[in-house]
């Protein structure tokens, strides 16, 4: 049987916090198959870090996973001894962050931080092994002169050269699949489609699936086969990329969509959402859009809308049509 | 460039910084006497003779040649026991500061980077041994143990791992949340290499700073035991305990203090000039010139 490589089923994330139970994911069902990109997009405080971090594990006490599952290769990462979490972690599942400069050790010449990787994965590669695998690495990911830039330390390198090195560490050891965090959201817009490109490269050539998480439309339409809208901490719209953006069904992605300057369309008005997103900790009742929703009537105060299909795609809309 | 190797490097940016160069030049110097004194000893330091008995040094009026710092109450050389009391002062200086460094900033970095049941209990008994009075601690040593070298090196790292655990912990607290500790996590690195491979090293500047201080504060304590009879004994002598001889004999014989008192400010002043310069040329943080 050949399951999806990334499948999350009603997935739940919460943060006690004094103004109550903060929700930042609230029941996130989504799947990736091997070697595909998925986008996860939505404005800040949506949830979509937080269900990536919740994939590798990563969410910080006292914020927790409260339900779900998460199952990667079969295996619901949930169930995993913290030993077995440590192997997959930068061996078949890694991830890329969003800033660069607070991702790599100040105190650590970056080859060092890449070999870490072998060092605790593969333990049977020698010293001098691993210094040329890293050479070659960050010669893979364009960094000149790899043999001097092995001892250099992060702020002797450039935004977009760190972001390499990032990249580096995270496809090292060709995982399955890479979580990648608003990885040019730090940068120049220069240098972030050069990155995107890189990205996009090793992909291919290694066959990564990517969950690509962006507030970006932009950038979700270059990259991602699929895309899951994400508000509130719930996913609203999902679907083929070109669907989405070119017939958005929900009226949030409407507003997102809309909301995207656009190159040759000069008179194009940008039409911003009104208001702003929900406090986690205190979500309207019903559907969590509907304060902002031009569309909202009773049932939508009350009833909270389930995903259902609708041409291409899947809505969670009582309007959608 | 990449086939000079890192002690050839190191030697380079010791040679041009003077910082650097004369806190190496100090430390070396003490280190030279501890290791050479009985061979550049003139006199037997414990050799008492009545005629050198609060013999004035070479600079008043009349001064013995063959005795360049005079002699003290007991008419023994103060070159000669400048020269053998660097070897005490400079080991417990050295193995204190080391044993505490280590264990300050092991249990400093576990109790700030896990937080919790192991933070609480960790720094439960450092403040245990903070509000615990030295003398009282060190005179338990002394009952339990018995005086001697060991027993003043156990007592005053007990006394001195605390000040690194503080401080080791304050900062493992501020780093543990960072993007780069996730990111060492994202990628399967064990949790105890996280803890002494990253964390610790973002600590290592401060920890370089507080050796130094320590080292100088090391050896008057272990001039104060030594006074109360819990450090090496007499005749061994040792810097700390020539300046407790010295107090006494203050304006009959300063000269008494004055040669000990130097060796222990040119050692600590050489310390911290090195470990000043050792923070300057490693901290990759710091903008270098």
């Amino acid at each position: 049987m050949t399951g999806a490589l990334l499948e999350l089923d009603d997935l739940h994330v919460e943060y006690p916090a004094r103004r109550g139970t903060v929700r930042a994911v609230n029941g996130v069902s989504l799947r990736l198959e091997r070697g595909m990109t998925l986008g996860l997009v939505g404005e800040s405080g949506c949830g979509k870090s937080t269900a990536g971090q919740a994939i590798l594990q990563l969410i910080q006490p006292p914020g927790r996973i409260t339900g779900g599952r998460i199952v990667f290769e079969g295996r619901d990462m949930r169930d995993l001894s913290p030993e077995a979490l440590r192997r997959l972690r930068g061996d078949r599942i890694a991830m890329i962050f969003q800033d660069p400069t607070s991702t790599l050790n100040p105190v650590m010449p970056v080859g060092a931080q890449i070999a870490e990787l072998f060092r605790w994965h593969r333990s049977g590669v020698d010293g001098a092994e691993i210094r040329r695998r890293v050479v070659a690495l960050l010669a893979r990911v364009g960094i000149d002169e790899p043999e001097r830039r092995v001892r250099s330390y992060p702020h002797e390198l450039s935004g977009g050269m760190r972001q390499r090195v990032v990249i580096a560490c995270a496809l090292a050891l060709d995982p399955a699949l890479v979580v990648a965090d608003e990885p040019t959201t730090a940068l120049d817009v220069t240098v972030q489609a050069q990155i995107l490109e890189l990205v996009r490269d090793l992909q291919t050539e290694r066959g990564t699936a990517v969950l690509l998480i962006s507030h970006d439309l932009g950038v979700i339409g270059e990259m991602c086969d699929r895309v899951a809208v994400m508000y509130a901490g719930v996913i609203v719209e999902s679907g083929a990329v070109d669907d989405i953006l070119e017939r958005p069904r929900h009226p949030y992605t409407i507003g997102l969509v809309a909301s995207r300057p656009r190159i040759g369309q000069p008179d194009q008005d940008i039409r911003p959402i009104p208001g702003s997103v929900p406090d986690l900790a205190k979500l309207p009742t019903g559907c969590a859009f509907h304060p902002r929703c031009a569309l909202a009537d009773e049932a939508c105060r009350n009833v909270t809308p389930a995903l259902r299909t609708i041409g291409a795609q899947a809505v969670a809309c009582h309007k959608a049509v | 460039m990449d086939i000079e190797s890192g002690l050839a490097r190191f030697w380079r940016t010791l040679r041009r910084s003077p910082k650097g160069m004369t806190g190496f030049a100090l430390i070396a110097l003490a280190l030279g006497i501890a290791i050479a004194a009985p061979l550049l000893a003139p006199h037997d330091p414990s050799r008492q003779v009545i005629a050198w008995r609060f013999l004035p040094p070479l600079w008043e009026d009349g001064a013995d040649p063959a005795h360049v710092l005079g002699g003290d109450d007991l008419g023994r050389d103060i070159f000669s026991r400048v020269l053998l009391g660097a070897r005490v002062s400079i080991a417990v200086a050295i193995v204190v500061v080391a044993l505490a460094m280590t264990i300050g900033s092991v249990l400093g970095a576990i109790a700030g980077y896990f937080g919790g049941m192991l933070d609480t209990l960790i720094m439960r008994l450092a403040e245990f041994q903070l509000a615990f009075p030295f003398l009282l601690l060190a005179l338990m040593f002394m009952a339990v143990l018995g005086p001697g070298f060991y027993t003043l090196v156990t007592a005053l790292t007990v006394a001195l791992w605390v000040n690194f655990a503080r401080v080791v912990r304050g900062e493992a607290m501020k780093i543990r949340p960072l993007e780069y500790i996730e990111a060492a996590r994202s990628i399967g690195v064990p949790t105890w290499r996280i803890v002494l491979g990253h964390v610790l090293p973002n600590v290592f500047p401060s920890i370089v700073v507080l050796a130094t201080l320590d080292v100088a504060l090391v050896i008057i304590a272990e001039a104060a035991l030594s006074f109360l009879g819990l450090g090496v004994q007499p005749p061994t002598p040792s810097w700390g305990m020539m300046i407790s001889d010295g107090r006494d004999f203050l304006y009959e014989a300063p000269w008494m203090v004055l040669g000990p008192g130097v060796a222990i400010l040119g050692t600590s002043i050489g310390i911290n000039l090195f470990g000043d310069f050792l923070r300057d040329t490693y901290d990759p943080r710091l903008e270098r010139p």
